[in-house]
């Protein structure tokens, strides 16, 4: 495999997790993949956010990283260790994963379900591991849930109960979190403030100032508000990867979603904004111009 | 890129506050916990206490203690030893492996609903029995208590296969459905084959398919003792590692854990105990699906399967308590099954837990 | 080309307007011939077989009234009209209910026997017997409608309760229906025992209380309840037009001119007549009401009344062979006609969860 493995651009950040002729699919291997074959390197110790069309292979994708889903064919590192190397106790305190749609069970505590996350450090009979409290307590305190611990899960709102959710992933307290559409189901307001915790992860581990983290996004313009690193697929293939000012570009939009799109910078922070044209918006312009 | 947004630094501890808050809230559940666990194992001691010594046939304390001891007291002797001891034994046990088999249902299958009695396997196990009644019953001596036990256990397979099978993954609706359509199909065999059997006896027949504990002997209790000893670790040891598949298979595999291989283990472990439960005393209705929500309740919401084995456990001697000797006394000597008694009062509560799982699914649904 | 090939493309491209011919033979003339063929099978199969010849000299003797001939056959074919009739009458009784229960509550897996009814019944029968009231079958079918009418509303009442609370108001999902059938069967099976075991009486009248049977059928009970299956029969079939707007949801059947409420109504009184007859005949005899219908929709109705008058005369078929099945498959030992039909019916019903819609 690593005879794909494109040269490595000077001074670009190491990789979080490097992809190398991967490949994912759903039933028989003679069935045509959903994902790949790719090769992707996902930058350590930053946000990158993963976009595309409905059914590109983003969830997919993200399957194969929690290797929920086998990989079938190529290889993957995670901050330079091969994957398939790991046990699934020692690969959950290396990826932490808040799918799309979590369960929130009934009858539990915020507290209850964040001490879930601590699972992978302990022992195959789930005794407490030292540093438990601690874990739990700093999850708590950075998702602002220390007040609602010990609220049981469903009484909350739909952000609060988002953001324990996340205390769960960061209570983890693993150097990569992967993250499938955080944002759905939320009042603007909260998928900022939501993003905005993301991005101040830090890694747990002490290895570098911050966690690498991979999201699914579909809201382009906080994706590029939120991301340092930016990626969109098309066909389960790599149509563009680069900072969020090389990959919101009209030309890729155009691949990427089929939209007519123009792209400003944000007048305060700078980043991409994504402003889409319907069919007859240009016309009508030029018509009254 | 957007440089405006401020970086948090390297991780620092939590505050003291937090980290305190978070060890307080921790103790008290497990104090709960501990406190659940104790009360309920003392309640179980006073039940099994009043059935051996309450009742039609009353014996005093100091009485059973000297008849435990050896001591042979002429009547009371018999009765304590052939009847009333092993009926309160063989109550807590089956009682104690229904709870524990409905636990792990609860914990794999994440439906309230889904417990072993609904989903077939104890009126599997019951078919599986009166099938071999029927084979065996022109040859003398019949079938043996170890027979029985492995025909409970072949028919509680055979049906937790079939719904297995039928639905083609573990949990989801269809699930359950494939489980009351197998379960319809176990009580089918039971009932008819039972009437067969006993053209002549229809109301012992109509006793034994109610589940009951008049037919209990030490051989059987004997039998159940060591599958439980086997089956109530293992049992207690999956339950505790399925934990995170509390929030849902993708986040179980992304923390470690295999809910499926897992889940599978654990579901075969629970018909086991279902079905070494019924070989002994028969199919007790409602006592797996009821044990499971009562147990979390009494435990503050933490799903523990030595609560919910205690709580199936009181279920049923309680239950026999009332059938066996309440009625009795009432009534003017008649009897009623335990398993009617456990049956009447759990029909009702599956539809209680039937409304309630529609409300929890609104409180679950993303807002 | 040969003329096959070119007749099944046409089919399948008209699938939703088959002729009135093809209509008439599928759901009309050949259960009919079938039926009859039943019947005979029915009186000449079982512990003493009994040759064809014998059997229709007996019946023409009977059917003419001129007594049982001479012979220790015409005495079994004899012995064998009452179960026969009455099997005929419970198939098409309860296949009809399931076929109206499942267009009523919108649900696949409609059966009296699942959704509760049945139970119900049972249970209503054994109490009205403990306090006295079980004097006459006429009494017993009251009393067994009466139960299947309050195990209906009890079902459908937690199930649509259960669907408001969960979020999702209007028809209760399958898997409710089931559920909440599932706990009235074991609640009043739970029940009926207890009377049993405490009342000599209700044990000594009341027979088929576990499983349905038509092994100690009745003529003379037969005779006095056919007329109320061929009412519930043609109460269906008059609300049956109502079913295919229903099948679009309330709102559009509003819209399309149709009364669901109306229809709804029509097709309880129907199930609850047929299933309390059936249920006073032959005991809870479960699964009939989930096979017919679903088998015959593979066949494609124009219409709903094709469907429901199709049910009646294939599910008597069902149950009249199935009995034939449970008398001889173990000769002389006997498996009751309730075993039976579940033994068929739970690989339809676990063939249909794997339908979408009906698990999901």
């Amino acid at each position: 495999m690593t005879t794909t493995t494109p040269a490595p651009t000077p001074g670009a950040d190491p990789a979080g997790l490097r992809l190398r002729g991967v490949e994912l699919g759903y039933g028989p291997a003679s069935a045509p993949p959903v994902v790949g074959p790719m090769d992707l390197d996902l930058p350590a110790g930053r946000v990158t956010a993963v976009i595309g069309a409905n059914a590109c292979g983003k969830s997919t994708l993200l399957r194969g990283l929690t290797r929920q889903l086998p990989l079938r064919a190529g290889s993957i590192d995670v901050l330079d260790r091969d994957a398939a190397a790991l046990s699934a106790r020692a690969y959950a305190r290396t990826v932490a994963l808040l799918p799309q749609h979590p369960v929130a069970p009934e009858g539990m505590t915020v507290a209850q379900l964040v001490e879930r996350g601590r699972n992978p450090h302990r022992g195959l009979l789930g005794g407490r591991a030292p540093g438990d409290d601690d874990a739990v307590a700093s999850a708590l305190e950075r998702a602002d849930l220390l007040g609602l611990a010990d609220r049981d899960v469903s009484t909350l709102s739909g952000g609060q109960r988002q953001r324990a959710w996340l205390a769960l992933v960061l209570a983890q307290a693993t150097p990569v979190v992967l993250l499938d559409e955080p944002t759905s189901y939320l009042d603007l307001n909260h998928q900022v403030e939501l993003l905005d915790l993301v991005r101040g992860l830090p890694d747990p581990t002490g290895r570098a100032p911050r966690a690498t983290v991979v999201a699914v996004l579909h809201e382009l313009s906080l994706a590029a508000r939120v991301a340092d690193h930016m990626v969109a697929l098309a066909g389960g293939r790599v149509a563009a990867a680069g900072t969020p000012a090389e990959v919101l570009v009209p030309e890729v939009l155009a691949t990427v979603f089929g939209l007519d799109a123009d792209v400003v910078p944000d007048p305060l922070l700078g980043h991409p904004v994504v402003l889409p044209r319907g069919a007859g918006d240009r016309g009508a312009r030029e018509g009254a111009a | 890129m957007s440089p405006a947004l401020p970086l948090t630094a390297a991780p620092t501890g939590p505050s003291a506050d937090a980290r305190d808050a978070v060890a307080r809230l921790r103790r008290a559940g497990r104090r709960r916990l501990t406190l659940a666990t104790a009360g309920l194992a003392a309640l179980l001691v006073g039940l099994v206490l009043l059935r051996v010594t309450w009742g039609t046939y009353q014996v005093t304390v100091p009485d059973l203690v000297r008849i435990l001891g050896g001591e042979v007291i002429p009547g009371a002797s018999f009765i304590v030893l052939e009847s009333k001891l092993p009926r309160a034994v063989a109550a807590m046990l089956s009682g104690a492996a229904l709870g524990a088999a409905g636990a792990l249902y609860r914990r794999t299958l994440r439906n309230p609903l889904a417990s072993p009695d609904i989903l077939g396997v104890t009126s599997g196990a019951a078919a599986g029995v009166v099938l071999l009644l029927a084979v065996t019953a022109g040859q003398a001596g019949g079938s043996t208590d170890l027979a029985r036990a492995g025909a409970a256990l072949a028919g509680g397979a055979a049906a937790a296969a079939a719904v297995f099978l039928a639905a083609r993954s573990i949990g989801g609706e269809r699930f359950v459905v494939a489980g009351i359509a197998v379960s319809a199909a176990g009580q089918a065999v039971v009932a008819g084959t039972m009437l067969s059997l006993a053209q002549h006896d229809l109301q012992s027949a109509t006793v034994w398919i109610a589940g009951s504990l008049n037919g209990v002997t030490w051989g059987r209790i004997g039998l159940m003792a060591a599958a439980l000893a086997v089956l109530l670790p293992l049992g207690a040891a999956l339950h505790a590692a399925l934990a995170p598949a509390d929030v849902g298979p993708d986040l179980a595999h992304a923390l470690g854990a295999r809910p499926g291989p897992t889940g599978a283990a654990a579901l075969a472990v629970g018909a086991a105990l279902a079905a070494a439960a019924t070989a002994a005393v028969g199919p007790l209705a409602f006592v797996a699906l009821l044990a499971t929500p009562l147990a979390r309740g009494i435990a503050g919401g933490r799903p523990s399967l030595p609560v919910a084995a205690l709580t199936g456990a009181v279920l049923v001697v309680l239950a026999d308590v009332v059938a066996a000797e309440a009625v009795g006394l009432l009534a003017g000597g008649a009897a009623l099954p335990t398993g009617v008694l456990t049956g009447a009062a759990g029909a009702p509560l599956m539809l209680w837990l039937l409304l309630r799982q529609g409300a929890v699914r609104a409180g679950a649904r993303p807002a | 080309m040969p003329p096959t090939a070119l007749a099944a493309p046409a089919a399948r491209r008209a699938p939703a307007r088959p002729s009135a011919a093809r209509e008439g033979v599928l759901f009309g003339l050949l259960p009919l011939a079938l039926l009859a063929a039943a019947t005979v099978a029915g009186l000449a199969l079982g512990a003493r077989p009994v040759p064809p010849a014998v059997v229709l000299d007996t019946l023409g003797a009977l059917l003419t009234g001129r007594g049982v001939p001479e012979g220790i056959d015409a005495a079994a074919v004899a012995a064998r009209v009452p179960r026969t009739v009455t099997a005929t009458l419970v198939g098409a009784a309860l296949a009809v209910a399931g076929a109206a229960l499942q267009g009523a509550t919108r649900n696949p897996l409609g059966d009296p026997g699942l959704l509760g009814l049945s139970a119900g019944a049972s249970l209503a029968t054994a109490a009205g017997i403990a306090v006295g009231l079980g004097g006459s079958t006429a009494a017993i079918a009251g009393l067994a409608a009466l139960g299947t009418l309050a195990a209906a509303v009890a079902v459908y009442a937690v199930a649509a309760a259960a669907a408001r609370a969960g979020g999702a108001p209007g028809a209760p999902s399958p898997v409710a229906l089931v559920l909440a059938g599932a706990a009235v069967t074991a609640g009043a099976t739970a029940a009926t025992t207890a009377l049993l075991v405490l009342s000599p009486t209700v044990q000594d009248r009341f027979r088929f209380w576990a499983i349905g049977t038509v092994a100690r059928a009745d003529l003379g009970d037969a005779v006095l309840l056919a007329p109320v299956v061929g009412v519930g029969i043609l109460l269906a079939a008059a609300a049956a037009p109502g079913l295919d707007a229903l099948a679009l949801g309330d709102d559009l059947a509003h819209g399309l001119g149709r009364r669901p409420g109306r229809t709804r109504a029509a097709l309880l009184a129907a199930v609850v007549l047929l299933t309390g007859a059936a249920v006073a005949l032959a005991g809870p005899v479960g699964f009939v009401g989930l096979l017919a219908p679903h088998a015959l929709r593979r066949l494609r109705p124009a219409t709903a009344r094709a469907l429901v008058l199709g049910c009646a005369l294939w599910g008597a078929v069902l149950v009249v062979l199935a009995d034939v099945l449970g008398r001889i498959v173990l000769a002389p030992a006997e498996i009751h006609l309730g075993v039976t039909t579940v033994v068929l019916g739970v690989p339809v019903l676990l063939a249909l969860l794997r339908r979408p819609g009906v698990g999901a």
